[in-house]
C-alpha cells in the first residue's frame, strides 16, 4: 500500500468522512473490470462492487495488508464465490476455484444474464474477440490473469487468494497467456507492429 | 534450463518477484531463446490489450461514498480537553511553589540578612558620626593622646 492510501485511511478513521473518496476513484476501474470479467453482467458486477466496498468500509479499522487494492480483490474474490453459491448452480464454485485447471469456465457455471463488456463498448470486433478469448479460460486461469493485468497483484498474493501454491499460479498464468496469444494472434501481431 | 521453467521466471520477473542469481540465469536463457522472448513480449501485449477500462456508473460510486460517510467514525474531540485537569493541577502546584518561595525562599532570607548588615553598618557609622561630630582634628588628636597616656 502507498503512502497516500495510509494517509487517507488514517484521516477516515480520524473522522474525515470524505477521506476515502480518492481511493474509491483510484481503484474503481481495476476492481470493477475484474468483477465484470469474473461474473458477467452489469447488475451482478454493480452489486458485488458495492458490497466489496461496504465490507472494506466496515472492516477498515482492521486493515493490516500492505496493499489496499489486493485487499479489495480478495474481498471481491470471496463475494464472487458467495454469489455463485447463492445462485445455486449445479457445480460447486469451491471446487472450481480450488480444483484442477479444467476447461470449464466460470461463465459456464454462472451464466449470469446481462450485457457483455464487448456489447457495452459497442460490439467492436476487438472487444468481442477479447471477450471470447477470456471465456476460453478456466475460472482459475482467468482470475490469475486478470489479477495480474488489472491489479498487478503479485503471485505470492494470488496464491493466498486462490489458496494454492505459487507454482500453480504460475502454471495457470502460463496457460492463460499461451491460450490468449493463440486466440488473439492477429490483435497481438497488430500491436507488435505498432509498438516501437 | 527448460523453456517452461524460463517462462515461470519471466512471469516472476514481470511481477517483481525474481531475485538473486535467477535474474542472470533467465537473462542468459532469453539471449538464446526466441520462444521465451516472444512469451515475454506477450505479457506486454496482453497488458495493452487488457486494460482496466470498465468503470461503475455514477450512482454505484455515489452509493459507496454515501456509505463511507455514514460509516465514518466520529471525529475525536481535541486532546486538550482531556488534559484540562492535569493542566489545572500543574498550574496550582506552580502557584503554590511561587508563594512558598516568595515567603520562605533562600533569596528572600539572604536579602533580609543583607539588609540587616547594612542597617548595622549604617548604625555604627551613625554612632561614630555622632561621637565625632563637632570635634576638630586637633581635639581628636588630644583625646587620642590622653587615652594613650591613661592606658
Amino acid at each position: 500500500m502507498d503512502k497516500t492510501d495510509i494517509e487517507c485511511i488514517k484521516a477516515y478513521l480520524g473522522g474525515d468522512a470524505n477521506a476515502l473518496e480518492p481511493m474509491v476513484e483510484k481503484y474503481k476501474r481495476p476492481l470493477y473490470s475484474f468483477i465484470l470479467k469474473m461474473t458477467e453482467g452489469r447488475e451482478d458486477t454493480d452489486e458485488i462492487f458495492q458490497e466489496t466496498w461496504f465490507r472494506a468500509l466496515k472492516n477498515i479499522h482492521k486493515f493490516r495488508h500492505k496493499n489496499f487494492l489486493n485487499w479489495l480483490f480478495r474481498i471481491a474474490h470471496n463475494l464472487v464465490i458467495d454469489r455463485a453459491r447463492r445462485n445455486k448452480r449445479n457445480i460447486s464454485m469451491q471446487s472450481a476455484f480450488g480444483g484442477d485447471d479444467g476447461d470449464s469456465t466460470l461463465e459456464d457455471r454462472l451464466a449470469a444474464p446481462g450485457i457483455s463488456p464487448a456489447e457495452e463498448v459497442g460490439g467492436t470486433s476487438l472487444g468481442e474477440n477479447i471477450e471470447k478469448a477470456v471465456e476460453m479460460l478456466s475460472a482459475e486461469q482467468k482470475e490469475v490473469f486478470l489479477l495480474r493485468m488489472y491489479g498487478n497483484v503479485s503471485f505470492k498474493e494470488i496464491a493466498k487468494i486462490q489458496k494454492c501454491s505459487i507454482n500453480t499460479c504460475l502454471a495457470r498464468m502460463q496457460y492463460a497467456l499461451g491460450k490468449l496469444r493463440s486466440i488473439l494472434r492477429e490483435e497481438y501481431d497488430e500491436l507488435r507492429e505498432a509498438m516501437p | 534450463m527448460k523453456c517452461s521453467e524460463a517462462e515461470k521466471l519471466v512471469l516472476l520477473q514481470d511481477s517483481g518477484e525474481l531475485a538473486g542469481n535467477r535474474v542472470d540465469i533467465l537473462s542468459a536463457h532469453l539471449d538464446e531463446c526466441k520462444n521465451c522472448r516472444d512469451f515475454q513480449q506477450s505479457i506486454v501485449e496482453s497488458r495493452v490489450t487488457f486494460q482496466a477500462t470498465e468503470e461503475p456508473g455514477i450512482k454505484v460510486v455515489q452509493d459507496v461514498l454515501r456509505e463511507a460517510r455514514r460509516l465514518a467514525p466520529e471525529k475525536k474531540p481535541a486532546r486538550i480537553f482531556g488534559l484540562k485537569p492535569a493542566l489545572a493541577m500543574a498550574a496550582s502546584v506552580l502557584i503554590g511553589l511561587g508563594l512558598f518561595f516568595s515567603a520562605f525562599g533562600p533569596g528572600k532570607v539572604g536579602m533580609e540578612l543583607d539588609m540587616t548588615e547594612t542597617q548595622l553598618l549604617e548604625s555604627e557609622d551613625q554612632i561614630v558620626s555622632v561621637m565625632y561630630s563637632g570635634l576638630s582634628e586637633d581635639n581628636l588628636a588630644f583625646n587620642f593622646l590622653m587615652t594613650y597616656e591613661e592606658g
